[in-house]
């Protein structure tokens, strides 16, 4: 047998045993955002790395889980999954009814760094970056994460009323994220998606558990209650 | 008949020889194609794509962003040949997750950065911030990404390589081509293992002929101009314009460059001329020059590595290689020259009236070879030639046992300064080195100190006599400039966007009628400090400081008092407290800036139902040691987690985001707009 052969079915091998693992736990893992770190290649005086030549290569995918389909339209429940760990964790928002709940000012703010980034834990920039807004984006930011912009826009501390621009330093929201999702409840045009996150990749200690409600309005999914602890 | 065929046979050579027009601007907003010569803009803040494809002309970024996913934010290909015009503060990133650029440059094709405006700009995995993505496998050369040629004429261009990419250059596995910086100010980082300007990693070691050491290379570097910092890293977030953390020994990259080839990259030419450059290269790596080699010699092509570097002109050259990795390991790396691995130290020329200050760590002369046996016969590397010229002011420092390699092959300087028999190895005692031992150097802080390693003991260093220097015909100032200081409130800090942090009391220059965007910050209460390794937290409100002179500040402070909503006017400054700006009279006797509670930063009072006695709060970053009854300042729009304690057991935990008062501060049954209470249940 040919050597690239060889090599061949061992990483066909290895990838199925990943993926057994990471199925048979029910942990997805292209949701981590790990850091690639420079410990692969640790600094050794006289033994330097040995560059890996590898036949091909591994990019993190994103977002790659199964759907579920709610009132007729397929949503990611990872990305749900994240939507409710950045309210409860990273904007402090653990609980709202309906999404004139949350106050001013942290709604404005979630809704300004949805315009610049998907994901909050995409946001691996050093420092703060200066960003600014219209106040057309942040409502149509708005309306796409809660499918309402009924709130008082320019009232919130972002807003720089001299220039008539929403501005912010938006912090690296940065992190890994940890976590297992629980069940996906589907009732008509509504999901429940209830996910557990760990402050480790091991999964050893508890950080929380959220479950986020997700209705369809106007063919798109929407975040319509967070409870979370 | 005929006179149809006639007709058809008219339109189809006119269709032959006029192409379709292929419009100018395709896609939908977010996602722009330039395809025909022409000056373009582009003044949108959600970009998601910008594909420049065989143009000739100019890109205005005005106030831009672009962030992609997927691929490089803005691509210049097909032989275009784009001059990016920077107006205003523009952002362009590429994607982390993927092999991209923030600006890719495809061979054959050319960029130039001119204006007067800021550009932030981050590369891709793998990938430079301007210039070249790369691959994650070593392939032979005729299959690798290749890059175009970048200048930069004038502009501030902050320039962050992704993951294993220059800052400006080359991608992982990719050689360079062609930079030139003619002016402008130049802040460039690579990822990691790369060169701020220069080359991405290049390899540790490939099969020789395919992918060796040496066999990747940087390209020609040509500096006639500007301000330019560049460093090897920025990873971790660790701020390489600081010398804190090279002094302090806590550098997390090691084997990249300052300005050259990154790990395992030959450098054809690196040429300053003019320009004030400051490199700091990582450990094993140089400065300017190269970075690690390899110690395999099976890995390495000694025909192939090379490296030649040229200082001159009126060149203001700072290059400090830092001392030791995060784990203690000493590796060298010549400050103006290779890294450790080589087995040269290549051609080093320093002449015209270059003022160099070079500092090297151990095992490395401050110019030419790392002194650790060569990968190709063991022997100990020497430069192939240095010269240094007559009317240079050099200071050299190093760790190692010389300050210049005096046993190059070929050396020229004059003896006349040096002596003769004691010219390579001066000030041997530490009395000797006193004057050097803590090196000035500016830096995107301001001006800093370098300490010279622990036990360096060989110092070569020449000011010019004092005879020769000719008094500079006194200029006066361009800029309308002033000195204010900066107050603080108690255990904050306040960062200006160009990352300055100040913690009260400072002085900060700064321009008549310019604005400056800063923000609040909590710091850590346990050392004093803020910063983005875990001490302390960052606010989101962007604040806008703009000082004036007296008569303006009359002016305005007598329009304001008649809108006394919006405006609060006191004796040295107004708060427009609908633009989140401060006015101050920069001629006022204690002129300073002064934020004040609710509308910079809110207090927070931390509380326990019942009573207080034996129960502690702390925060996360911030108040690392519980306290009882704390009381505490926070920045607007960040998000806390505070931890309750009982006997200094952990008993609970919330995250709180902080906001201005509306009212819940409570104090004899009144409620206080300078304070919020928090009480655990």
């Amino acid at each position: 047998m040919k050597h690239s052969m060889i090599k061949m079915i061992s990483l066909l091998l290895a990838v199925f045993l990943s993926l057994a693992v990471f199925s048979a736990c029910g942990v997805d893992p292209n949701v981590k955002q790990q850091k690639e770190t420079a410990s692969e290649y640790e600094v050794k005086i006289d033994g330097e790395e040995e560059e890996v030549e590898r036949e091909g290569f591994y990019a993190y995918a994103k977002g790659k889980t199964d759907p579920v389909e709610v009132g007729g339209v397929e949503v990611s429940v990872t990305d749900f999954a994240v939507r409710s760990y950045e309210l409860a964790f990273l904007m402090a928002q653990k609980n709202f009814k309906t999404p004139k709940d949350i106050p001013l000012d942290a709604a404005v703010q979630y809704a300004f760094t949805h315009i610049f980034y998907n994901d909050f834990y995409h946001i691996t920039n050093k420092a703060a970056q200066y960003r600014s807004a219209s106040e057309q984006q942040i409502r149509d930011s708005l309306k796409e994460q809660f499918g309402t912009d009924d709130f008082k826009v320019t009232s919130s501390m972002l807003y720089n009323a001299g220039k008539e621009i929403f501005e912010m330093w938006i912090p690296s929201y940065g992190t890994n994220i940890y976590y297992i999702i629980d069940a996906v409840n589907v009732d008509g045009d509504q999901a429940e998606i209830i996910s557990t996150f760990y402050n480790e990749l091991a999964r050893k200690t508890l950080l929380g558990k959220a479950t986020i409600t997700v209705k369809i309005q106007d063919g798109r999914p929407v975040i319509a209650s967070l409870k979370a602890e | 008949m005929k006179k149809v065929l006639s007709v058809l046979l008219a339109v189809f050579l006119l269709v032959s020889v006029f192409p379709l027009a292929v419009s100018a601007e395709e896609g939908d907003l977010k996602n722009v194609v330039f395809n025909e010569n022409g000056d373009y803009v582009l003044d949108r803040n959600d970009y998601d794509a910008v594909d420049i494809d065989g143009v000739t002309g100019t890109v205005t970024l005005s106030n831009a962003g672009v962030y992609s996913q997927g691929r490089s934010a803005i691509k210049v290909m097909n032989n275009s040949d784009v001059t990016f015009v920077l107006d205003g503060y523009s952002t362009v990133m590429g994607d982390s997750s993927n092999f991209s650029c923030g600006i890719e440059v495809e061979l054959g094709s050319k960029v130039t950065f001119e204006g007067e405006g800021t550009l932030d700009v981050t590369g891709g995995k793998y990938g430079a911030a301007i210039g070249s993505y790369g691959t994650g496998i070593n392939i032979p050369e005729e299959q690798r990404v290749q890059v175009g040629e970048i200048t930069i004429n004038s502009g501030v261009i902050n320039a962050y390589g992704g993951y294993r990419g220059a800052g400006i250059g080359a991608g992982y596995h990719v050689s360079g081509n062609l930079i030139t910086i003619n002016g402008g100010t130049v802040r460039a980082y690579a990822g990691e293992q790369g060169a701020g300007i220069g080359s991405g990693y290049g390899t540790s070691g490939g099969a020789i002929g395919v992918a060796a050491v040496g066999e990747y290379t940087a390209g020609t570097i040509i500096i006639n101009g500007g301000d330019i910092y560049a460093a090897s890293s920025n990873k971790d977030f660790t701020d390489f314009s600081s010398f804190d953390a090279i002094n302090a020994n806590e550098v997390p990259g090691a084997w990249g460059v300052g300005i050259g080839g990154g790990y395992g990259a030959s450098v054809d030419l690196i040429e300053i001329n003019g320009g004030k450059v400051v490199a700091v290269g990582g450990a094993s790596g140089a400065a300017i020059g190269t970075g690690r080699g390899t110690s395999k010699g099976n890995q390495y092509n000694p025909d192939a590595y090379h490296c030649n570097i040229r200082i001159g002109g009126d060149a203001d050259v700072t290059a400090v290689t830092s001392d030791v990795t995060k784990d203690g390991d000493r590796l060298g790396g010549a400050a103006i020259g290779t890294g450790r691995g080589c087995h040269t130290g290549g051609n080093i020329e320093i002449t015209g009236n270059a003022k160099v200050t070079a500092i090297s760590a151990s095992l490395a002369p401050a110019i030419g070879a790392t002194k650790k046996v060569s990968p190709v016969d063991g022997a100990i590397p020497v430069a192939e030639s240095i010269v240094i010229g007559d009317n240079v002011q050099l200071y050299a420092v190093s760790a190692a046992d010389y300050a210049v390699d005096k046993d190059a092959s070929s050396l020229s300087i004059n003896d006349k300064y040096f002596g003769s028999s004691d010219r390579w190895f001066f000030g041997e005692n530490a009395a000797a080195i006193a004057d050097v031992a803590n090196v000035k150097v500016e830096s995107t802080k301001g001006e800093q100190m370098y300490t010279a390693p622990t036990g360096a003991v060989s110092v070569w260093s020449r000011i010019k006599a004092a005879e020769e220097q000719h008094d500079e015909p006194v200029v006066p100032e361009k800029d309308d400039k002033g000195n204010l200081r900066i107050d603080v409130p108690l255990k904050m800090a306040v960062v200006f966007e160009d990352g300055t942090v100040y913690y009260g009391g400072e002085m900060k220059e700064v321009e008549v009628g310019k604005e400056y965007h800063f923000q609040m910050c909590a710091v850590n209460w346990d050392n004093g400090t803020f910063d983005d390794n875990g001490n302390g937290i960052r606010g989101t409100v962007v604040y806008t400081m703009e000082v004036v002179h007296k008569n303006e500040f009359k002016e305005l402070a007598a329009a304001a008092k008649e809108d006394p909503e919006r405006y609060t006017v006191k004796g040295i400054d107004i708060i427009d407290n609908v633009a989140k700006k401060i006015i101050i009279d920069i001629d006022a006797e204690d002129t300073h800036l002064e934020t004040d509670v609710n509308n910079f930063f809110m207090a927070y009072r931390f509380h326990f139902k019942g009573e207080d006695y034996d129960k502690q709060t702390g925060i996360d970053q911030v108040i690392n040691t519980p306290l009882e009854s704390l009381s505490v300042n926070l920045p607007l729009g960040s998000t806390i987690t505070c931890n309750a304690y009982h006997s200094y057991e952990k008993v609970a935990s919330a995250d709180v985001f902080i906001e201005n008062n509306s009212g819940e501060g409570v104090y004899d049954d009144v409620f206080l707009t300078s304070v919020n209470d928090y009480t655990w249940e």
